[in-house]
């Protein structure tokens, strides 16, 4: 049978059918000590989410994602010829590359990137993320002022969170991402539909542009981009977005 | 819509930080992380046709991640001479050398860190990643009970390092 500490335990993930939980949180309000116990847990619960949060931010094997990307890969077929290990090529040419949330993107010692462009990337992310719900973003809007800290800190760009509640979105927080082997940053809003749209951008290694927008289709989502002030933007939404280029207008003022 | 290679890779890349915090987790230390990391995204890649689409991909490459450390330790522990281990105990298995080893380790600054993974890897499951006892138990093949009892000891040992720290700060 379980004790108290545990079933409040299992209160904090929702885990208690309704009777059990009703029956806890009556409790909680005559029971001091039951309380105090809970805000221990949570107190532990705290600490915990903010250390796998953290966790997060340490480097990644950047240049595991590179090779993920140029791998090969079994496809069934009858009279598909055998294939060589697709590790051995890879793992003899891995080299980690540290990808810090403060420290910045050292690219020592690793060799030039090709240079795909970085909507292409952009693209394959937003069809991943679009996607998710539960993990649509790795800090949520309620941590905006540590987004624009770690973000900016990260992408070298310094920048402001746009409010783009005017166009129907929600601002729902932000996640690193990795584009043309160099950090980005990515803003997700999302629309009453559960549309997402997102605004990315990077250190820009182009001359300085006229700040003219420039749209683009790749993977059936749109793009407006535009170059502006040492940085790439760009607002990516699934194809046919109505209003795309006043959200593009809108972002580019306010961020 | 249909599972192609680019789209798995593409997911997969999208994945790796959760997928390192994971292997982390089960390691307690970054090189073993990176390594760990690095075999199970090739296992997944030669592999890729066995998952369902219909299912979460980041289900399937953790469990991939946690097979691949259950086969790691298993082969440690016969370096060792300790003879096989079966897997429900190998998971369990932390010898000093690599508590030495993980002591090392940068990220042993963190209290989660200090916790046997038996514990630490439910709790982050449940606490970061939002997946349900349910969930937690079906990718680490041990019984929900299981899953609600090592959370709560988890809790119950960061709380009382908590508790401790604040005994000493005054």
């Amino acid at each position: 049978m379980m004790d108290l500490s545990q079933k409040l335990s299992a209160y904090l993930d929702g885990e208690l059918d309704p009777g059990e939980a009703a029956a806890i949180e009556a409790r909680l309000e005559t029971d001091a000590d039951a309380r105090a116990e809970l805000e221990a847990l949570m107190n532990a619960d705290t600490l915990a989410e903010e250390e796998f949060e953290a966790m997060l931010k340490e480097p990644v094997p950047f240049a595991l994602a590179q090779q993920i990307k140029a791998a090969e890969m079994p496809v069934a077929s009858p009279a598909a010829p055998p294939r060589r290990p697709i590790w051995s090529t890879i793992a003899a040419s891995l080299i980690l590359v540290a990808l810090g949330g403060v420290g910045g993107y050292l690219a020592k010692d690793v060799p030039p990137p090709v240079q795909t462009g970085w909507l292409a990337d952009i693209a394959d992310y937003h069809a991943v993320y679009a996607s998710q719900t539960r993990h649509l973003v790795e800090v949520g809007a309620d941590e905006a002022e540590h987004l624009q800290t770690w973000l900016g800190t990260t992408v070298e760009t310094p920048f402001s969170i746009p409010d783009l509640s005017a166009h129907g979105l929600t601002f729902q927080g932000g996640r690193l991402l990795v584009a043309n082997a160099k950090p980005v940053a990515q803003l997700m809003y999302t629309r009453d539909d559960g549309a997402v749209i997102a605004l990315c951008f990077q250190r820009s290694s182009r001359p300085p542009g006229d700040g003219a927008f420039k749209e683009q289709t790749l993977n059936g989502f749109d793009f407006i981009s535009w170059t502006a002030d040492g940085a790439d933007y760009v607002v990516i939404g699934p194809g046919e977005t109505p209003d795309l280029q006043a959200i593009a207008d809108s972002a580019a003022v306010a961020i | 819509m249909a599972m192609t290679p680019d789209r798995f890779k593409a997911e997969m890349i999208g994945l790796l930080p959760r997928l390192r915090r994971f292997a982390l987790t089960l390691t307690r230390s970054a090189s073993d992380a990176d390594d760990l990391l690095q075999d199970a995204c090739a296992t997944a890649l030669q592999k890729w046709e066995q998952y369902d689409p219909s299912q979460p991909l980041d289900r399937w490459l953790f469990r991939v991640v946690r097979n691949h450390w259950i086969s790691e330790i298993r082969k440690r522990k016969v370096r060792e001479g300790e003879g096989q281990v079966p897997a429900e105990d190998a998971v369990e298995l932390r010898t000093e050398g690599e508590a030495e080893d993980a002591m090392a380790a940068q990220h042993l600054r963190r209290q989660v860190a200090h916790l046997d993974h038996d514990l630490s890897v439910p709790l982050m499951l449940v606490c970061a990643e939002g997946y349900s006892y349910r969930e937690t138990a079906d990718m680490l093949g041990i019984p929900i009970g299981t899953v609600m009892s090592r959370i709560h000891r988890a809790r119950k040992l960061l709380a009382s390092r908590l508790s401790d720290e604040g005994r000493a700060a005054q």
